[in-house]
């Protein structure tokens, strides 16, 4: 296993210092669930890791004035999956994070890493796409909000310039009669990294029509992405049957998944028909049982 | 760097490179031979440890990051000679051929009864649903878990 130094700063400033101080040689390290693989399979060589643990004000998950959520970076997946804070907010992210590897990876393993880490692959990531969240972004510079529809650049890289970290993830205050759901296939078992994964997140008014819809892929295109395109065409529309099998169609005509061990492209898009059809089918059904009258 | 860690109740100073994993650091300095090195990768289990009661994969975690914690291998399930009631339990139901994840599965198994002392098949199903037996002697650890539930 290479070798490297590993420090211990204990404000965010001191971690801001050490990265712009290292330059290239320096890299932060969260859990190190995701580096630790890296580094033993050769694949990185770090010089020095500036870790995040000991940081008091980057733990945890807190409610923000008005509904939303604050999800600092050394919060745990399984943090995540267990806040009632999330479950009361954000519920779809819940969802989510209960599916990421094991239990054991969930504890140790935090959010903003897997998101930092960009594969592309990740499970919350396109759920933080529907959810319009954003994140801070710290340097010794200064600092910047990126939300997350701008931050994925290409697999494994994200728009974080050298020297920068995230300190927390903000979900805004949802709108009211927003329902939404997240649904995921894994070929192997239901502990491996999913073959694709889609977020949906629908408002629906008092006439069951949709007033607003967001929908996003993850696994199946270089970063995940949301689906301008089919939420056009499902605002202002009952969703019938038809409309939602349409939506898979389109769907699945608008992406181009590379064959791998995970299936082939062909495979994957037929995957995505079904997906995007099912994630809309659960949230509706969601919906109904929030009380929305669907005539 | 010298860390303190407490491992089964006892602290053990411990001078460690500060690129060293827990599994290492626990197996070849402090001879706990218990957690096992299987995939490396935190996908089989066989590494398994609690850290604050919290199942970790020792084999992704490094050493430094579990000082200030409660560190527990399956060296520290038996007390005074006498088996933890999981390991009789796995004993009575035959609960492994090769016993290379039994030590992982204990630990899981364990971290789930402390917070769930009688689960249900699908809760020990789901629980331990991410440690990986090769020699698939799953039906009798389920069995075994959920006889060491029952008290
Ligand atoms: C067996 C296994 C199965 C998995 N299955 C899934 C799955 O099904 N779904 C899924 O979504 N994920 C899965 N994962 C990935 C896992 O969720 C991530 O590896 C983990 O969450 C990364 O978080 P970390 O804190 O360990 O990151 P680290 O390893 O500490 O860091 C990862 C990267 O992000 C950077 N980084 C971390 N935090 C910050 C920060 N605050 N600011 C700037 N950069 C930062 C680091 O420099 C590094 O480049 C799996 C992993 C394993 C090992
Ligand atoms: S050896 Fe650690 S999970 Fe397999
Ligand atoms: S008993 Fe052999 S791996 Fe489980």
């Amino acid at each position: 296993m290479a070798r490297f130094d590993l420090s211990f700063p204990e404000t965010v400033e001191e971690a801001c210092q050490a990265l712009a101080q290292d330059g290239s040689d320096g890299r932060i390290v969260a859990g190190g669930v995701a580096l630790m693989i890296l580094v033993k399979h050769g694949l990185y060589r770090p010089r020095r890791l500036i870790s995040l643990k000991r940081i008091r004000g980057l733990a945890g998950v807190q409610e923000t004035e008005g509904g939303g959520v604050r999800l600092g970076a050394m919060a745990t997946h399984h943090e995540v999956e267990l806040s009632p804070v999330v479950h009361r907010r954000a519920p779809v992210l819940a969802e989510a994070t209960a599916h990421v590897a094991n239990l054991r990876i969930r504890n140790m393993g935090t959010l903003v890493g897997d998101l930092c880490h960009a594969d592309n692959h990740s499970d919350p990531a396109p759920v933080l796409l529907v959810l319009d969240a954003r994140a801070r972004a710290v340097s010794a510079r200064g600092s910047r909000e990126v939300p997350f529809a701008q931050f994925f650049v290409d697999t494994y890289q994200t728009v974080l310039a050298e020297d920068e970290l995230l300190t927390e993830v903000f979900i805004p205050p949802a709108p009211p009669r927003l329902a939404g759901c997240y649904v995921r296939f894994s070929g192997h078992s239901s502990i491996d990294w999913p073959t694709l994964g889609a977020a949906c997140m629908l408002r629906l008014g008092e006439d069951a029509r949709v007033q607003e819809a967001r929908l996003a892929l993850g696994s199946v295109t270089a970063v995940p992405q949301r689906l301008p395109e089919i939420e056009a065409m499902l605002v202002g529309q009952a969703l019938t049957a038809d409309l939602m099998t349409e939506a898979g169609r389109r769907a699945a005509r608008l992406v181009d998944p590379p064959a791998d061990a995970r299936g082939s492209t062909w495979y994957k898009k037929r995957m995505v028909e079904v997906f995007v059809r099912r994630a809309l089918e659960e949230t509706l059904r969601r919906a109904r049982a929030n009380g929305v009258q669907i005539p | 760097m010298t860390l303190a860690l407490r491992v089964n109740g006892q602290t053990h100073p411990v001078e460690v490179e500060p690129y060293e994993l827990l599994l290492d650091v626990l197996r070849d300095r402090l001879n706990l031979t218990g957690p096992k090195d299987g995939c490396g990768e935190g996908v089989c289990g066989a590494c398994t440890v609690l850290l604050d009661g919290r199942p970790i994969s020792s084999c992704l975690l490094l050493a430094a990051y579990a000082e200030g914690s409660e560190i527990a291998t399956v060296e520290g399930l038996a007390r005074d000679g006498g088996l933890h009631p999981l390991q009789r339990a796995f004993i009575e139901h035959g609960a492994f051929q090769c016993g290379y994840c039994t030590p992982g599965m204990l630990m899981m198994a364990k971290a789930l009864l402390d917070r769930t002392p009688r689960p249900s098949e699908a809760q020990v199903r789901e629980f331990m649903s991410g440690n990986i037996c090769r020699c698939t002697s799953y039906v009798e650890i389920i069995q075994a878990v959920l006889r060491a539930g029952d008290g």
